[in-house]
């Protein structure tokens, strides 16, 4: 097992290695001068120069990119042109709401999916399987700003049951003090009930917009891979040998059926990583998708690729940890094949 | 029993690693507390990304105030500010030596005159044209004002900014030349509530200009503790605080997020501020802006587009501010770039442009005709001239056959943020194709557009611009005098810059439209841009809210906004 994981740490390593490189090279492709930006209207080559002479833009590509390495090693992911501030502090403050929203969204479509997928296993082309069937449909076609606008004007604008989508709390609600960023679990934490409730509130209509949308894949690969595990020859044999139905479904169908599963749950989570900033932006949720939509805005080159390669790492320890899961769940794997099956 | 097990522990391991990696990004504990000179506690969290001040009391009794702007308050140095949302605030925190007298119209909106400045910051004032063409203003400064940390204002943290506007790394500096100011020595701390000013010129925009916020008296003895050698002025200090003597200060500032601001109890006028607090939040979609405006969770929404504009103004719920600016929207023609070197070209693009369809279609009534460089709501715009900036395709069609041009092919740039710029496209695209020009609208990210226009890089193009003090010559000089930097259509004309330049420095107001009047006629006849529209400053507000103003910033001020809970 520690062979395992230690191969899997190398990798890791390389690969992220790999992001860090090509991040630097592919920011500074993008169009756009960020000096020009940050001089503003009014600025003068002379005050454009000086700000790239201040952020090192001036330098050779060499010289920066060894800057870059150098500076990245040792956790400075530099200074936002934008705001002045440094990057990896500003991506700090902002990634356990990115992380919370993510969290319960994948919660959510999890329990939604793997739900769903199941019944519609079990009662093959019966009304649930057709509902399951049509739900995977709207959801892989929704477009999620389309569905956000849709669930804001109903359910805030029209009926008054969620809040408008104003940030993580309202105004006035002070946040709860920072334990893990999430505010639902660090208010409950605190005693504060009714901020972690308020917390839940803000989070239902961009859950909701991001679950119902993510539900859909993992719905499907929960269907097909329970249908194709419930037509295997050791379920067949269980059935046979009178092996109550509810055990053959969960012990012999869905335990076999998980490894695809948690893969598409975890393609998900990572998606969800980096690929929420439309969600982020419709409901001015104050996460790591909306700071590099605003620094898109201005070619803020130091934030971007800051924001990259926080998700590549993220995204890589994600990785890890499925394939800790894999080991753990699926014993031929971590063993190399080599246990007796 | 063993599969729901295992599938638990996944569960608790998969939120145990979100956990962790939420809880490896921040520290609550990593937090430091400081002191600043006047007693304000500063609580800053280990990166420096919030702060939080506790600076002077809520007033009971006042309402506070939710607003949204169009864009992100990013910082709140008042020296390097980057965009509108970021002034607005400044405006909030920094007091000027005098302000524009307001006056309400009919729809209730508190106007700024241009001819009436009353004190501010001074509490009275004389300036005085030397026989040397030069300027004496001396200012006489309020008793009673101070910082929010209680230290008095004095005539040294007035001179202290003007100093640092002079001597630092800002770009306001380039305003000081118009006003004829280039040395720290010009002014003068005659005593502790007596400022003097000296400039070498005579300039109407003088007094204009000291209502700017950006001249605002600066907190120098906090500024001093908070330099440092690489950065003297402390303008890093004062990103997320407030140096300033105005209506509020910080209270909390989330970059993006969040600006609190809470009233400055030691605002020499405190007692006529409207409201306790001013909450500004980050709503980055205007549909959402206005959303919530009608709902009712945001008392004030600023950079709603047109068309939702003329939706919200049947909405009882709502109360939509309208009124006219300077700024012009124009579609610029780089002169340097072929074949937009030739005049008839220009000519005809000038008269194929739908300009009453773009005020219909695109802007829904929210502007008002531009009409030239001096827009038609500016001093000295002269309507014989303005008055020819009309749709005329038979005329388009003949200047495009005088050109001698034939299959002409341009690149229209707009930006991307700018909805109304890509809608505008779409119409012109439609009406030079009618005269035989084809044109291909290419949409462009703000910044690379910024970039390509700096290097000269576009032919054609939509820009807009507003002019601070709304003085048409520093609106010309700005925007189309020979190698100004800011002159993107890259027009010259020596009898052009020769009538802007004497405009700038003259006192008299016939002399000034004379001069203005050559100067639109040339502009005219070189078809330097086709101006397009003069956008109205527009603001949203709940149903019971009032004092809202309108002044030369175009921004929101906050300190006269209220609401009740019914109305």
């Amino acid at each position: 097992m520690w062979r395992y994981l230690g191969k899997r740490l190398l990798i890791s390593l390389i690969t992220i290695t790999g992001i860090v490189i090509v991040v630097f090279f592919i920011v500074r492709v993008l169009p756009g001068d960020a000096a020009t930006v940050r001089a503003g209207p009014y600025a003068s080559e002379e005050s454009i120069q000086a700000i790239r002479d201040q952020f090192g833009l001036n330098d050779p590509l060499q010289v920066q990119f060894v800057d870059y390495l150098r500076n990245v090693a040792s956790g400075d992911l530099g200074t936002s042109i934008r705001t002045g501030r440094p990057v990896s502090e500003e991506l700090a403050q902002r990634l356990p709401a990115s992380l919370e929203l993510a969290f319960y969204a994948v919660l959510v479509a999890s329990l939604i999916g793997i739900g769903l997928g199941i019944l519609a296993a079990a009662r093959r082309d019966s009304w649930v399987d057709h509902f399951a069937r049509v739900f995977a449909v709207f959801g892989s076609s929704m477009a999620l700003f389309w569905l956000g606008l849709l669930l804001i004007y109903f359910f805030f604008y029209r009926l008054r049951w969620f809040p408008g989508p104003i940030d993580r709390l309202s105004v006035g609600t002070p946040a709860p003090d920072r334990i893990t960023g999430f505010y639902t679990i660090d208010a409950a934490l605190r005693g504060r009930f009714d901020v972690m409730i308020e917390a839940f509130r803000y989070l239902v209509l961009p859950v909701a917009t991001l679950s119902f949308v993510l539900a859909a894949p993992i719905l499907k690969m929960v269907r097909s891979s329970m249908l194709h595990t419930l037509n295997s020859d050791h379920v067949r044999t269980a059935k046979a040998m009178g092996v109550p139905w509810r055990s053959v479904l969960f012990r012999d169908g869905l335990r076999n059926a998980l490894l695809p599963v948690v893969t598409a749950i975890g393609i998900v989570f990572g998606y969800m990583l980096g690929g929420n900033i439309i969600v982020e932006f419709l409901f001015a949720w104050p996460g790591v998708g909306r700071y590099a939509y605003n620094a898109i805005q201005v070619s803020d080159l130091e934030a971007l690729q800051g924001f990259v390669i926080l998700v590549g790492v993220l995204y890589v320890m994600l990785n890890v940890a499925i394939d800790l899961l894999y080991a753990w769940i699926d014993p031929r794997i971590r063993l190399g094949g080599k246990v007796a099956t | 029993m063993r599969p729901i097990k295992r599938r638990f522990r996944l569960l608790v391991a998969v939120t145990a690693f979100v956990l962790l990696a939420a809880a490896c990004t921040g520290d609550a504990t990593d937090e430091e507390t400081t002191t600043t000179a006047g007693g304000a506690e500063t609580t800053t969290t280990a990166g420096g990304a919030e702060t939080t001040t506790t600076a002077g009391a809520e007033e009971p009794g006042k309402p506070e105030i939710v607003v949204a702007l169009s864009d992100t308050v990013n910082l709140v140095e008042l020296h390097t500010f980057r965009n509108t949302s970021a002034y607005a605030a400044t405006k909030a925190l920094y007091d000027p030596l005098i302000a524009q007298a307001l006056e309400a119209d009919a729809s209730g909106l508190l106007v700024g005159s241009r001819t009436t400045h009353t004190g501010a910051g001074a509490e009275s004032y004389e300036i005085t044209l030397t026989d040397d063409g030069g300027t004496v203003a001396t200012f006489n400064l309020r008793q009673n004002a101070g910082f929010p940390d209680g230290t008095p204002v004095t005539a040294a943290d007035y001179k202290y900014v003007f100093d640092r506007t002079i001597l630092g790394p800002g770009y306001i500096g380039l305003l000081l030349p118009f006003i004829g100011i280039d040395s720290p020595d010009q002014i003068r701390v005659i005593d502790d509530y007596t400022l003097e000013i000296t400039a070498n010129v005579q300039s109407p925009l003088f007094e204009r200009f000291m209502t700017f916020q950006v001249f605002g008296a600066m907190n120098q003895a906090l500024a001093d503790a908070n330099a440092t050698a690489d950065d003297e002025w402390a303008f890093a200090y004062f990103n997320d605080k407030s140096g300033g003597s105005g209506p509020y200060d910080v209270a909390t500032f989330n970059p993006d997020t969040e600006v609190v601001l809470v009233a400055n109890p030691n605002y020499w006028d405190a007692a006529n501020v409207a409201n306790s607090r001013v909450t500004i939040r980050t709503i980055p979609d205007a549909n959402q802006r206005a959303l919530l405006v009608q709902s009712g969770e945001l008392d004030m929404a600023a950079g709603i587009p047109p068309k939702l504009l003329a939706e919200l103004q049947n909405d009882p719920n709502v109360k939509v501010y309208s009124a006219p600016t300077t700024g012009v929207q124009y579609l610029a023609m780089n002169q340097t770039i072929a074949p937009l070197d030739n005049v008839d070209l220009r000519r005809a693009i000038v008269a194929a442009v739908p300009y009453q369809a773009l005020l219909d279609q695109v802007m829904f009534g929210f502007a008002t005709p531009a009409n030239g460089v001096v827009t038609s709501t500016m001093e000295t715009y002269d309507p014989a001239i303005g008055g020819q900036y009309v749709t005329d395709l038979e005329a388009a069609a003949q200047h495009l056959a005088d050109s001698g041009l034939s299959d002409v092919t341009l690149q229209l740039g707009v930006r991307e943020s700018l909805s109304t710029d890509q809608e505008a496209a779409v119409l012109i695209q439609d009406n030079l194709r009618q005269i035989g020009i084809n044109v291909e609208v290419v949409v462009l990210p703000d910044a690379d557009f910024a970039t390509r226009t700096n290097e000269n890089e576009l032919p054609l193009f939509i820009h807009d611009w507003y002019s601070w003090g709304e003085d048409p010559f520093y609106q010309m000089q700005f925007l189309t005098v020979c190698d100004q930097f800011t002159n993107y259509a890259r027009f010259c004309d020596e009898a052009y810059d020769a009538a802007v330049q004497e405009g700038v420095f003259s006192v008299d107001p016939e002399v000034r439209q004379q001069l203005s009047s050559t100067a639109q006629q040339i502009f005219y006849e070189n078809a330097v841009w086709a101006p397009l529209w003069s956008t109205d400053r527009t603001i949203v507000t709940g149903r019971c809210v009032s004092g809202v103003d309108r002044d030369y910033t175009l921004v929101p001020g906050f300190t006269y906004m209220t609401k009740t809970d019914s109305c």
